[in-house]
């Protein structure tokens, strides 16, 4: 049986690379921001660059490719949190050691604490730096929708920053 | 406070970023992502099992085949899995081009409206709803039953996802986006950009009508960047500057809320606290105006009915300030010239804050308030007809972003908080009960190229073949893994989207099974069956644990579902194909150390089943007329590996194949083969040719397929690629087959002509032979 060769990969002459370099590092700290734990940030941030790196002639050529990327992410760890439910019921979850959990701050536990839409506007916003365009592209809303989340987000954070300090 | 709280996100956005610098090596990882990238196209590399599970957005269904390699710390182990385990296949991708996608009626993907924003109503019969189609272009649809049933209006080009529409009235409406706004005064048969540079939609809702005028908040693109409110009759496009215009505050949220009736406006500006306001009445500008509370450090809101009743402004005060966070509200009763307080419902305030109190108008009479928890746990809506004297509760509710029509019906936004797909629903009882509104229909017709985006990255999902050339192909799409049901008619040459009414758009299934033209399953996050070919489909239940099938198999007039309950006890449950009778068989296994991916093996042979429950190592059992054993062990049996079974229809011998020596078991790995003459009373080892084996060591064992009676192929796999191998006679001789690439996985024999398998090359795709492999093409996604 003969099969085609495959063409010369086009990604390859597009830089890939340096996307990889730029957002790799970001991607583990706003998968950090989401979860809290090293590792799940390490293996989505690996495995949404690996999706851009598949399909990087399309990626590249995105108004946004930097949140293409972080959709990628969020859809992975929100898909994990579900297969978690599930697994659960099939099988214990290992506990992970307390050093998987880097960050003890009270603010990173207000974020967790809102819901899921205001919690990402939040990490990908005021955590990773995106701009609110980008943002409402990551998180397929209106950029209208993310102001107003974030709106929501910064008034029950300082809120619970308020009650913090009193 | 504010300070404080940017503050506070700067620190912990550096110690993130320090945090994961400390651990990240991203040269390192980029050059494993290049060196592995085409394992991890096999979509079976994982460096741990919680990896796996993230991975495993979609399952292969019963009867494939595959290859696992499995990583663990840098260890790589090759690993067979055998045909029915599941295999994770989110990397399997491919871009579809919409060009090369021959369908036999061009058509979106029809799925429930987005949300609320995506829908608008004139009135309780007639309204629009827009769908984004792909291709940075979007459809318009009209109802004129409620949301039932809906009508293509076509498609605007360069209106990309997440658009809003408004509807002013039946002629006159908008759709807005973050690249834009677009507006049209025919009913929606033509729409026309009126995107300016200083015209941008900034307001959460986009732009807002009322009978008379539309507003939009646009920013000057002088240096100062102020922000102007554009007002424009709703019948033409000339917007023009009004005299609210607002000097930008510090950022970084701008936000405005707008109200408008009966060509009055008012309109707020929060800046985190409130930071503007101004109201339009006739040709009286009041760009000083400011709503009640403004000065007690909150943002605020302003709404009204649709051209009727009083003028609401509310908000949380409190927040940037040392006073007291408290819900306030206030209500005008004679167009906003003068405010009272509009007392509330009360609000628990035992938590850091208090709950948070919404008004939603109904009517000229009633309000309505919408008070959630401050975690988000639980959402009630009330109402009042006297101006918030009285407060009665409506109904505890799991919608957002309500909106009244009148004081029956509202449009709402469903779907869980956190990873749900929202969608619009529909009350007709006040807000008392919801249901989603009907799903639009294939558009067909006037643009040609939308039936598949081609900007849609697609993971190739489960693959069914019911009889020769008649098979679904379940797809996620990367961005938001919505799936697609797509259909062929012939070989796979040609697919087109499959209908997939009933099954609920936020729905997610990763498996199909179809026995035959008619009678199908999908399971996933739930579990649905169709009796009429896929024209419709409807749940399932689940088992008495809650949970729905991790996997359907369909043999000898049987859909198989294999489940788990709340001990991890896993049981097969089976019904005849074309009704939902599914009653427990008697076969069930106990979860093994395995982790967490177990699969069915499962044959019939005239009245007796026979199934294997692989979990790092296969247990089998068998049914004998209606007799379960979940005991039964064939002789190949409990040698560590993974078990597979195969009977060719209408065929004599059963086929069991397993390799020892992997979990346990023998000491030395060893591909088995064996066949059961007698209804598996007894098996006799067949002996497979010594010449497959690969540098002195023996094809790992990937999959056993009987096609036909008297034929068996085993599918053997070495570094190089796929081996079939093939006995014609029950085993006594065999010979080499085809040799599939090294990338090839999820080889299915229908008949020895005709085989198909994935390819984890790029771009990854499913290839089809009708030749017993002499050739292949490539049929999804087709060559460009």
């Amino acid at each position: 049986v003969i099969l085609t060769a495959e063409p010369v990969d086009p990604r390859d002459v597009i830089d890939f690379d340096q996307f990889f370099l730029e957002h790799h590092t970001r991607l583990i700290a706003c998968g950090l921001a989401l979860t809290n734990d090293q590792e799940r940030a390490r293996d989505a941030a690996q495995e949404a660059l690996t999706r851009a790196f598949r399909d990087w002639e399309k990626v590249a050529r995105l108004d946004h490719p930097a949140a293409w990327v972080r959709r990628v992410l969020l859809n992975l760890l929100a898909d994990e949190g579900r297969r978690d439910g599930r697994t659960r019921r099939l099988a214990p979850v290992v506990d992970r050691h307390d050093d998987q959990r880097p960050s003890d701050s009270p603010l990173l536990a207000a974020i967790h604490g809102l819901p899921t839409r205001q919690r990402e506007a939040v990490v990908l916003h005021y955590l990773d730096d995106l701009p609110i365009e980008e943002v409402a592209s990551a998180m397929k809303v209106a950029v209208g929708t993310v102001k107003a989340t974030l709106h929501q987000a910064r008034a029950s954070l300082a809120i619970t920053l308020k009650e913090d300090v009193s | 406070m504010t300070d404080r709280l940017d503050d506070e996100l700067q620190r912990l956005r550096a110690d993130l970023h320090a945090s994961a610098t400390a651990t990240a090596d991203p040269a390192a990882a980029l050059a494993d992502l290049r060196s592995g990238s085409r394992l991890t196209v096999l979509g079976t590399r994982r460096r741990n099992d919680r990896l796996a599970v993230i991975g495993a957005a979609l399952l292969i269904a019963a009867s494939l085949v595959a290859v696992a390699v499995i990583g663990d710390s840098g260890r790589k182990v090759v690993q067979p899995i055998t045909s029915s385990t599941p295999v994770t296949s989110a990397t399997a991708t491919t871009s579809v081009s919409a060009t090369t996608v021959t369908m036999t009626s061009p058509s979106v993907v029809p799925t429930p409206f987005a949300d609320a924003s995506s829908v608008s109503f004139i009135d309780p019969e007639n309204g629009f709803g827009v769908m984004y189609a792909g291709s940075n272009r979007s459809a318009v649809f009209r109802t004129s039953d409620g949301g039932n049933s809906w009508q293509s209006s076509g498609f605007v080009d360069g209106v990309g996802e997440g658009a809003h529409l408004t509807f002013a009235d039946a002629t006159n409406g908008w759709l807005t986006t973050s690249g834009g706004v677009w507006s049209t005064h025919d009913a929606g048969q033509s729409w026309r950009s009126i995107t300016t540079p200083s015209l941008l939609p900034l307001a959460p809702m986009g732009v807002v009508a009322d009978s008379v005028n539309v507003y939009a908040v646009g920013r000057s693109t002088a240096p100062d960047g102020r922000f102007i409110v554009y007002s424009a009759p709703v019948n033409s496009d000339d917007f023009s500057a009004t005299r609210l215009q607002f000097d930008p505050g510090a950022g970084p949220v701008f936000d405005f809320s707008i109200a408008a009736s009966t060509g009055k406006v008012w309109v707020v500006y929060n800046d985190r606290v409130f930071t503007g306001g101004g109201r339009i009445d006739g040709a009286v500008s009041d760009s000083q105006w400011k709503p009640p509370a403004w000065d007690q450090g909150g943002a605020l809101r302003v709404v009204t009915a649709r051209d009727a009743g009083p003028i609401y402004t509310f908000g949380l005060t409190g927040v940037w300030t040392d006073v007291a966070v408290a819900n306030v509200a206030s209500v005008s009763t004679d167009g906003g010239a003068t405010f009272r307080r509009l007392p509330l419902p009360p609000v628990s305030s035992t938590g850091p804050q208090p709950d948070t109190v919404e008004i939603v108008p109904i009517d000229a009479h009633t309000v309505g308030a919408v008070v959630t928890r401050s975690d988000g746990s639980a959402t009630t809506l009330l109402r009042s007809t006297n101006l918030g004297a009285n407060w009665s509760k409506v109904a505890a509710v799991a919608v957002t972003d309500i909106r009244f029509i009148d004081a029956t019906t509202a449009i709402a936004t469903s779907g869980s908080p956190d990873y749900g797909i929202p969608q619009a629903v529909r009350s007709n009882d006040g807000g008392r009960t919801w249901a989603p509104l009907g799903t639009p229909p294939t558009v067909t017709g006037s643009i040609p190229t939308a039936t598949v985006a081609p900007d849609l990255s697609y993971d190739l999902g489960a693959l069914s073949f019911s009889n020769l050339g008649n098979g679904w192909l379940l797809t996620s799409s990367q961005e938001d893994q919505r799936t697609t049901l797509f259909r062929t008619t012939d070989l796979g040459r040609h697919w087109v989207v499959a209908p997939t009414l009933g099954v609920p758009g936020g729905a997610r299934p990763y498996g199909v099974a179809f026995a035959d033209l008619q009678n199908g399953w999908l399971w996933g996050d739930g579990w649905w069956a169709t009796h009429d070919g896929g024209s419709t489909w409807h749940a399932l239940p689940a088992n008495a644990a809650g949970v729905t099938p991790n996997q359907v198999i369909v043999t000898g007039g049987y859909a198989f579902a294999l489940s788990a309950d709340a001990t991890g006890v896993f049981s097969v449950m089976r019904s005849p194909v074309a009704v939902d009778d599914f009653v427990d068989t008697g076969l069930a296994w106990e979860k093994g150390a395995g982790g967490n991916e177990v699969s069915l093996s499962i044959v019939s042979q005239g009245s007796s089943v026979f199934a294997a429950f692989n979990d790092r190592g296969g247990r089998t059992g068998r049914i004998l007329g209606t007799r379960a054993d979940p005991t039964w062990t064939p002789t190949g049996a409990g040698r560590g590996g993974n078990i597979d079974f195969a009977t060719a229809p209408g065929g004599q011998d059963l086929y069991l194949a397993t390799q020892t020596g992997i979990w346990g078991g023998d000491a030395v790995s060893q591909l088995i083969v064996e066949r059961s003459p007698d209804g598996g009373n007894t098996f006799i080892p067949l002996t497979l040719p010594v010449e497959l084996t690969v540098a002195d060591k023996p094809l790992r064992f990937c999959g056993l397929r009987a096609p036909e009676a008297g034929t068996v192929v085993v599918l053997g796999c070495d570094a190089n690629g796929t081996v079939l191998i093939a006995s014609a006679d029950g085993g006594h001789s065999w010979r080499p087959t085809i040799t599939l690439p090294a990338d090839a996985f999820d080889v299915q024999l229908l008949t020895p002509q005709f085989i198909t398998y994935r390819t984890g090359g790029q771009p990854t795709a499913l290839m089809v032979s009708s030749d017993s492999g002499i050739t292949f093409h490539r049929s999804f996604p087709p060559a460009p």
